[in-house]
């Protein structure tokens, strides 16, 4: 029979693998991004050093290396798939049923659903693995003796490695002893008595923190979901599952297997139990909407901008971020001034979201504000990246930190985040890329990224709150050099917010500059709309026979005075993608 | 010559007492590059063991010695990291002299030897426990943070409250009273918002802002008998800068100083300390508690003006046992003459020396690389610009210890952004020696941190303080509403 196991089991591992490997492969690369930690003997040593440390460092330490998500994807279904083993051959050993399976698949979906947050760490499953793989243990050991050394030795083991689990393990301990060994039962008590002692020592005299707060709702431990804070909330749904699906098995073990029809009963309803389960364990559309989010995120990293182009093209976009991506992809290609309308914008915001405090868009405001060339913000934003990540810091933050230090001449803590940089694995061959820089600051002129960037001037300092956003951008665009970038944005935020007169001011200062003699397509369209009232506008703009004789097919399209929907739908087929369409029927909330 | 003689012998016993031979060495002039640069600093006989790494990993071996003991430690990748027993020992010696470091490097196949540096030992000690806050250098979000204590004469550092305890709130302003553990206060903000006073244990949250204050409580300083604590209520805001050495400024849009009465639990203030047309901050009491000592500046438009603002170092007397201020403010440093702004005036406690943070304009130094450390004479009011103790970035926040031999302070030079706490020896005619880094077990300790040391202060013991009473005052705990008295 062990091949059936062994089949069911391969089948899961499949599943699984092949689950993680196609849903969470990018909120694999942001929980890698989210933790700063470093592979030395004196980093871990003081992470082994408390109860619990050993998940810690372990689940960092495979962590680190989440920027593979086939290692990532096949790490975590190999945890998932064991813990879901250990469970099946324990059931197995308190009674031989095949409904065993499906009741160790349950304990199983409880954690992939878990295994889809980005607040999850992974030192969770790697306790609840070692608890399971001891528990096991534990139904193989013949002899009260040894039942209880080993009962006590593996206690100590599971409060050294994963801290406060070991409350719960020994209450597991107990169940299981009572179960599948009911004469010497009162043995499970000590080892549950030393748990419980080194439980209280942990929270009373380290953590501080009342037992109750054990307890609580995930929520509430939003900022502390790591197990070495007090008692994962994770694990303890895991071991009343757990209890409870052990109960179950032992109490249908005395209901007699001979029967097909019960046999077929009790498996039917089993199956049911999980099917409905499944149901609420596997993505929910906040689920949905989170990989969306981190797959963007994940491409502009890679600065794969086509494909993020390509995501949204034909799609009705519903949020500010998704635009941020696609606007900021778009100006990467050189595009966003030509395409911008080619695409359902929001007003300004669709440029420039509102920060709101979280890692993703200080993140994501941080890299659009290096684009354009506004370092300080950049810098800012960068570091309250750095602040707000869950475990310690950001190594992708660092990296934006050291372009930006290098670029104003802070070598000292550019030096300090490549030096950290440079202990991680993964960023190793980054960080002495930019070390190289630090002893040659004429290099950076080689470096594509580098070289286009610029420290403000000096002489030129005031408070950000001081200057206003635009303003900011007009500098960039007045320095020496071709910033492209910084006068799209400019100009696409004017017209975004239909502040006509602004970006006429824009034209004005920029009509005898060289570098912008070639505007772009909806700049051109915007200057028609501005020459209505102001014909001489057009004395001094270039604009393409193409697009002005697009403009007058549009006026005498756009002479209807209040046009039903279906004349703005028409419309919107004819000239959807230009800025016209935008400032006559497009509404800003 | 005697003590070239005493080296030479002990450098002989050395070679013949050593199981292990010095190997044989080029002479090299000059010493060593090590980090922390404890190159001729001045310690006290109680601090923790200063290990220390060469710059560049090599092999190495460092002698450290007096006229009559020696530590010899071998390293194979230029950590150097000294044994507390024998450290001690060679301390106890060495009070009131120098230990010699000297330093073998092995570059390729070749070991070279450098000139030996000095480390004076003072025979002063220093207050056993620093206290500070490790909280991320962010510009506008934080998350994890804690108040610790730090035994200096070892490498033990817990935290007092960290915050994972208080649902990630702020917590800041811890003050102590004439260096006292059992006596101290610290604020937290948002989440369990208070300040919390500490005496003998026993733990009071009280909620500190009145209709007739800018803020609840900010910058606080002890009257030395602990019945009253000198407070600032400020109106403060941070932005960032376009361009410039700075990266940030934190400016207060108004401030006033105020005192809370510890026995009668009440706030009161002075006319002359709370008005509209200065912002009033800083307070700290002289030692005698006879004085207080703030800093003012002309009321700007602010943000507009933000580095036109220009802090005045002021005194007015004190009568503690009637709680009234004297009709005269006297100017210590007059901002608009001297062209600089002053602020955290500190005064020694022996009441000789005060010290003070002096930068070009505003109030928030640490963000400044141009704020430097100065003493001023109190007797004689000459101002020392204190060169030595001085650097090229900013040097902010500082605190004595209790025997006003010793000075902790700020400093950003390492990196220009990470904080990090520099003691500084003072003898007792006003000269201060050269500063260093409060040594760690781990020489990478500084390079790997992501947190800044702020505020650091010494106290004389531990605080004994039940952290599990702290969180349960904090979170359950509505506090003591502390009213504004005209009087």
């Amino acid at each position: 029979m062990k091949w059936k196991a062994f089949i069911f089991w391969t089948f899961v591992f499949i599943g699984l693998l092949s689950f993680f490997y196609s849903f969470n492969i990018y909120l694999y690369k942001r929980q890698e991004e989210l933790q700063f930690f470093i592979p030395q003997w004196p980093y871990i040593k003081s992470i082994l050093w408390i109860p619990g440390g050993c998940c810690t460092a372990l689940g960092q330490f495979f962590v680190q290396y989440y920027q593979n998500s086939l290692f990532a994807s096949l790490l975590n279904s190999t945890l998932l798939c064991g813990i879901g083993i250990f469970f099946y051959l324990i059931l197995q050993q308190i009674v031989q049923r095949t409904f065993n399976y499906l009741l160790a698949l349950i304990p199983v979906l409880g954690l992939l659903k878990m295994h889809l947050r980005l607040n999850y760490v992974l030192d969770g499953t790697l306790g609840l693995f070692l608890m399971m793989a001891l528990l096991f243990g534990f139904t193989l050991i013949q002899g009260k003796r040894r039942w209880l050394i080993y009962s006590v030795l593996s206690t100590l083991v599971v409060y050294s490695l994963a801290g406060q689990l070991v409350i719960l393990y020994t209450a597991l301990l107990f169940i299981v002893g009572c179960i599948h060994r009911f004469k010497g039962w009162q043995y499970t008590l000590l080892p549950m008595a030393l748990g419980s002692i080194l439980t209280y020592i942990g929270a009373r005299f380290s953590l501080y923190i009342p037992l109750i707060e054990g307890l609580q709702p995930a929520e509430y431990h939003e900022m502390q979901l790591q197990p070495d804070s007090y008692i994962y909330y994770v694990w303890i749904r895991f071991v009343f599952v757990a209890a409870i699906l052990l109960l179950s098995g032992y109490l249908l073990k005395h209901i007699s297997w001979s029967k097909w029809w019960r046999k077929s009963l009790i498996t039917v309803v089993i199956a049911i139990v999980l099917f409905d389960i499944s149901g609420m364990c596997l993505p929910d559309p906040y689920d949905v909407q989170n990989r969306m989010a981190d797959r963007i995120s994940s491409l502009a990293q890679q600065k794969e901008w086509d494909a993020i182009i390509r995501m949204h093209q034909g799609k009705r976009i519903t949020n500010y971020v998704s635009l941020n991506f696609l606007n900021m992809a778009l100006a990467q290609k050189g595009l966003l001034g030509d395409k911008l309308f080619y695409f359902d914008q929001k007003g300004p915001k669709s440029l420039l979201a509102d920060w709101n405090h979280t890692f993703f868009m200080s993140k994501l405001l941080s890299d659009i504000h290096f684009m354009i060339g506004d370092l300080s913000m950049s810098e800012a934003y960068a570091m309250d990246g750095l602040t707000l990540a869950k475990r310690k810091g950001s190594p992708r933050m660092m990296q934006r930190l050291v372009q930006i230090n290098l670029i104003k001449g802070d070598k000292n803590i550019a030096e300090k985040y490549i030096n950290l940089l440079s202990q991680m694995p993964c960023y190793k061959e980054w960080a002495e890329k930019y070390r190289g820089y630090l002893g040659h600051p004429d290099l950076m002129k080689l470096d594509n990224l580098l070289a286009s960037k610029k420290a403000a001037d000096p002489a030129v300092n005031d408070l950000l709150c001081l200057v206003e956003t635009d303003s900011l951008w007009m500098m960039h665009i007045e320095e020496t050099g071709v910033n492209k970038t910084a006068l799209e944005y400019l100009g696409c935020s004017y017209l975004l917010a239909k502040e006509l007169d602004k970006f006429k001011s824009l034209l004005v200062k920029i009509e005898d500059d060289s570098r912008w003699q070639k505007l772009p397509v909806h700049f051109q369209e915007a200057a028609l709309i501005l020459s209505i009232k102001d014909p001489s506008l057009l004395k001094s703009i270039s604009i393409e026979p193409s697009i002005s004789e697009r403009f007058k097919e549009f006026q005498i399209h756009n002479k209807m005075e209040h046009p039903d929907n279906n004349q703005i739908a028409s419309l919107y087929q004819l000239y959807g993608n230009t800025f016209w369409f935008y400032y006559y029927y497009k509404q800003l909330k | 010559m005697k003590n070239n003689c005493f080296l030479l012998i002990l450098y002989t016993l050395i070679l013949f007492g050593c199981k292990q031979e010095l190997p044989e060495a080029t002479r090299i002039n000059g010493v060593a590059k090590i980090f922390p640069d404890y190159n001729g600093v001045t310690i006290p006989p109680n601090i923790a063991p200063l290990n220390f790494r060469l710059k560049g990993s090599s092999e190495g071996i460092a002698i450290l010695s007096n006229k009559k003991e020696f530590i010899r430690l071998d390293s194979k990748n230029g950590t150097f990291e000294i044994p507390l027993k024998n450290w001690r020992k060679l301390l106890t010696e060495s009070a009131g002299d120098s230990i010699q470091v000297k330093l073998y490097v092995r570059k390729g196949n070749q070991w070279l030897c450098y000139d030996p540096f000095p480390i004076y030992v003072a025979n002063d000690p220093i207050d056993s426990y620093l206290a500070y806050r490790l909280i991320a250098p962010g510009y506008r979000m934080w998350n994890e943070m804690g108040i610790y204590q730090r035994c200096v004469e070892d490498f033990d550092e817990d935290a007092v409250l960290n915050n994972k305890l208080t649902n990630n709130n702020c917590m800041n302003c811890h003050s102590f009273c004439m260096q006292n553990p059992k006596r101290m206060l610290f604020h937290q903000r948002t989440t369990h918002g208070g300040t919390y006073v500490v005496i003998d244990n026993k733990i009071e949250k009280l909620n500190t802002k009145t209709k007739e204050t800018i803020s609840a409580l900010v910058y606080p300083s002890w009257h030395p008998s602990g019945k009253y604590v000198a407070f600032s209520t400020n109106e403060t805001k941070q932005d960032f800068h376009l361009s410039g050495p700075n990266r940030v400024e934190v400016f207060d849009n108004e401030s006033d100083v105020v005192f809370f009465d510890v026995e009668k639990q009440e706030i009161f203030s002075n006319p002359k300390l709370f008005t509209k047309g200065n912002y009033e901050t800083f307070p700290t009491f002289s030692p005698d508690g006879k004085r207080l000592y703030f800093c003012s500046a002309p009321a700007k438009k602010m943000p507009e003006e933000f580095d036109q603002i220009k802090y005045n170092l002021l005194s007015i007397a004190f009568d503690p046992e009637t709680r009234t201020f004297g009709n005269v403010i006297d100017t210590l440093y007059h901002a608009d003459r001297e062209g600089r702004s002053v602020k955290f005036p500190r005064v020694s406690p022996d009441g000789k020396y005060l010290l003070y943070t002096l930068s070009n304009y505003g109030n928030f130094s640490i963000w400044h690389k141009d704020a430097d450390l100065r003493m001023l004479n109190l007797a004689t009011q000459k101002v020392d610009s204190l060169q030595k103790v001085n650097s090229d970035d900013a040097e902010s926040y500082h605190s004595w210890s209790s025997n006003s031999r010793w000075f902790v302070f700020s400093s950003r030079r390492m990196d220009g952004l990470y904080t990090r706490p520099y003691i500084c020896y003072f003898d007792k005619n006003g000269v201060a020696g050269k500063p260093f880094l409060l040594p760690q077990k781990d020489t990478y300790y500084y390079d790997e941190s992501l947190l800044s040391f702020n505020i650091p202060e010494f106290i004389k013991g531990k605080i004994k303080v039940d952290t599990n009473e702290l969180v349960h005052v904090s979170k359950t705990d509505p506090g003591i509403d502390i009213p504004f008295v005209s009087r």
